[in-house]
């Protein structure tokens, strides 16, 4: 079956991986994904701002663009799947809005596309079942935690996946793969997001050199503060992960993935005896489970901040 | 937050120009907030702040505009929705977190990230989520 | 009069003669007005573009009511000579013929255009001006030299937008989107409100090239962007502040320095060159004379053998 499909810029830079994964998994489960005509970036957060139209010129153009292809449109990024499916919900809630938007950018859209992520696609269309009778390779001895972060799961009246509070899809999905799931209480806990633009203390507003000095003044040190807020809020995520004794975390948002990676070098600094976990996307996962190339799916020293390439290597049969 | 110093609440500070603003952008009922604090007990960000969550809407409701708009909170705040999420009322206080950010960003002169100012090394690690979004957040 | 003069510094100094005649006087100028304007000959409307021929403007006056009516009694496309207009330049009332550009308009009106002012055949870019139809509030851009004057036209002075084109070494960079993001960061708030392909006049899909280029797709970037004269009418109207037109020409730039196929039988054939494979033949035709080279010439052949031709490389991959 043919399906839209919204990979979202990051995947085709940075999240390769990701990408690569969720159309050859797709493909093998019987799924052939589409991407979307001329789609352009979602916009990566949505906007809080009730009055900020403009912000969702982006997200219903591309839903407009997905009609062109079919009724669904299916995304693995939980931050595209945020901002698509909440532009969603508030242009069919807000007739006013849609015509303001559809007359700017010139597209006819009456709200009539699903936007699915990729595991209640393979929950609903595919099934877990179905999926752990192809299992081709053994990843019995992986212990595995599942992240799922914010964006996926909140505002839960929007977006209405799982559970918002215990949410089990992935964890089911990755038991059905062969995965040793733990349990793990962070698993919707927040990895920082965009407070990682902050770690750059040359991008402060409030350094003296800024413009608005005066203000800088008395607001200096915000970025500050935020420079460490990822690290401390991964540090939440890894080292609960780490104790319960698993192996990977495993995730589906690059922004999180990111987050999670790279903040291990800052946080092994502060914390001599901390150790570091790779971070993966269950998509990668999927895909070895389902008998494919691992070597296509960036799992490596070259994509990765901590290399997943050793652990898998020790626990899964090539 | 101004503890130690005297506060003056009076029917022009709550009905100021200034809840009425933050109220429009949020599309909020501030004034549905009970300060149970539950919104704080889960914030993940609460590390990082002075002023707690609930403190900070506590500021809208009395119509303590510089105080709320001086406040860091406002810019460590990750939008997680993890308040919204636990409040008993229904309150979106990230969206009230996004107004009193437009407050200071709309004018143009407010812009929290220096973007020419930014390392090569920084832009050429970050992925494009992780930008956009923070100049989304963090810019006007 | 007023002369008009491009507003910005950093371009090329004027040079001494222009400058001197820029002084003299003002009676000088009403003379040579006067006098361009008895020596302007009617003529055709010029091409223009679909979009705004096909806006009607609204009547306005007595002077107006005659034109329209003269009008209506020629078949359409054609104009007799001596037919005005009313335009406005920085809110003076000026009268020129129907069928002027914006440029040649300014030109009628006595200002003569030192910056601003190129080809004046809609592919330098050098022009890009912002006016408004009368009756209608909204602020357009174009080209001065595409776009035919109307009847109550407000119009300005031809800008020149001073984007930042960022310094680099094309060499040095990867075709990634690591070259994009390092010198164009604010490419990032883009919002894809597609402003700026409505103003492009070459109709370039720019919203669409500037997705691709966030999305670190140089080679699409650099497909789309090909058109682009550099005019900056899409950052003028941006309102994420981006400037498109500099990240496309990096693209470009990119592409052609890096990802565009290189022609393999340009190197081999210069390194033929430089073995001296065609000396022998070269000294002869030099030698030779004309009516021989012209026999010579006339007999040559056009396809010439294949044995001598190197392996057709279709795989166009990169350069090492």
């Amino acid at each position: 079956m043919e399906i839209g499909y919204f990979p979202g810029c990051t995947l085709k830079t940075k999240a390769t991986g990701l990408d690569d994964s969720v159309k050859d998994t797709a493909r093998v489960l019987g799924h052939e994904l589409i991407e979307i005509p001329d789609w352009t970036c979602c916009g990566a957060t949505f906007s809080l701002a009730a009055d900020n139209v403009m912000a969702l010129a982006a997200p219903v153009r591309i839903l407009a663009n997905a009609r062109k292809v079919g009724d669904k449109v299916v995304t693995v990024c939980a931050g595209c799947y945020n901002v698509l499916k909440r532009a969603n919900y508030a242009v069919r809630h807000d007739e006013e809005k849609l015509k303001k938007i559809t007359d700017f950018i010139e597209a006819e859209y009456v709200g009539d596309v699903t936007v699915l992520h990729y595991l209640e696609f393979l929950k609903n269309e595919v099934g877990f079942d179905a999926i752990a009778k192809l299992v081709k390779r053994n990843l019995g001895e992986l212990k595995v935690v599942p992240y799922y972060g914010c964006q996926m799961l909140r505002p839960h009246k929007e977006l209405m996946f799982d559970d918002p509070e215990a949410p089990m899809m992935m964890d089911e999905l990755l038991r059905a793969i062969g995965c040793n799931v733990l349990e793990f209480p962070h698993k919707v806990e927040c990895c920082g997001a965009f407070l990682t633009v902050c770690t750059d203390p040359s991008a402060r507003a409030g350094s003296a050199a800024g413009s608005g000095a005066a203000e800088a003044g008395s607001e200096a040190g915000v970025e500050d503060v935020a420079r460490g807020a990822v690290s401390e809020c991964s540090f939440t995520i890894l080292d609960a992960a780490v104790r319960r004794g698993a192996d990977m975390v495993v995730l589906t948002c690059p922004l999180c993935q990111f987050n999670l990676d790279s903040a291990q070098e800052e946080i092994q600094k502060q914390r001599s005896n901390f150790k570091k976990i790779p971070i993966v996307y269950f998509t990668q996962l999927l895909a070895l489970a389902l008998g494919l190339d691992g070597s296509k799916y960036a799992l490596d020293a070259k994509h990765h901040y901590v290399d997943p390439s050793e652990v898998l290597k020790a626990k899964v049969t090539a | 937050m101004t503890s130690s110093t005297r506060v003056k609440i009076s029917r022009t500070s709550v009905r100021s120009e200034f809840v009425k603003r933050v109220n429009e952008i949020s599309g909020e009922n501030i004034l549905a907030c009970y300060q149970c604090g539950r919104c704080s007990a889960g914030c993940p960000l609460t590390f990082a702040m002075k002023d707690l969550p609930n403190q900070v809407i506590r500021m809208v409701q009395l119509g303590l505009e510089e105080d709320a708009l001086a406040s860091k909170t406002i810019w460590v705040c990750a939008s997680c929705l993890t308040c919204h999420a636990r409040c008993p009322r229904g309150v979106d206080l990230s969206k009230v977190m996004e107004a009193l950010r437009a407050i200071k960003l709309r004018p143009g002169t407010g812009d929290r990230l220096r973007l020419e100012k930014m390392s090569k090394e920084t832009l050429a690690r970050l992925p494009q989520q992780a930008l956009v979004s923070g100049l989304r957040k963090l810019t006007g | 009069m007023a002369k008009m003069k491009r507003k910005e510094a950093g371009r090329r100094p004027s040079r001494p003669a222009k400058a001197a005649r820029r002084t003299k006087g003002a009676a000088k100028a009403k003379v040579a007005a006067r006098a361009a304007r008895r020596a302007a000959p009617a003529r055709p409307a010029r091409p223009v573009r679909r979009a705004q021929a096909a806006r009607p403007t609204r009547p306005a006056g007595a002077a107006e009511a005659l034109r329209r009516a003269a009008a209506a009694t020629e078949p359409a496309g054609e104009t007799a000579p001596g037919k005005m207009v009313e335009i406005y330049v920085m809110g003076k009332r000026y009268e020129v013929p129907e069928g002027l550009t914006i440029q040649k308009a300014l030109e009628y009106a006595g200002m003569k255009l030192l910056r601003g002012c190129g080809c004046r055949g809609g592919f330098c870019g050098a022009c890009g001006t912002v006016f408004r139809k009368e009756g209608d509030y909204k602020l357009r851009v174009a080209l001065a030299c595409q776009t035919v004057v109307e009847q109550g036209m407000h119009l300005a002075q031809i800008p020149f937008y001073p984007a930042h084109k960022k310094n680099y070494n094309v060499d040095e960079l990867p075709p990634t989107l690591e070259a994009i993001v390092q010198n164009y960061p604010e490419t990032m708030k883009c919002l894809q409100c597609n402003t700026c392909r409505k103003v492009c006049p070459q109709d370039i899909e720019v919203m669409q090239y500037m997705a691709a280029a966030m999305r670190g797709d140089v080679a699409k970037a650099a497909d789309l962007s090909f058109d682009c004269i550099m005019c900056g009418l899409c950052a003028s109207r941006c309102p994420g502040e981006t400037v498109q037109y500099h990240v496309g020409l990096l693209c470009r730039r990119l592409y052609s320095r890096h990802i565009a196929p290189r022609a393999k039988h340009l190197e081999r054939r210069l390194k033929e060159l430089a073995a001296g494979k065609f000396d022998k033949e070269m000294a002869e035709l030099v030698r030779i004379d004309l009516a021989e080279l012209k026999k010579r010439y006339d007999s040559r052949d056009i396809e010439p053998e294949d044995a001598d031709e190197p392996e057709e490389d279709s795989s166009g991959e990169v350069n090492d």
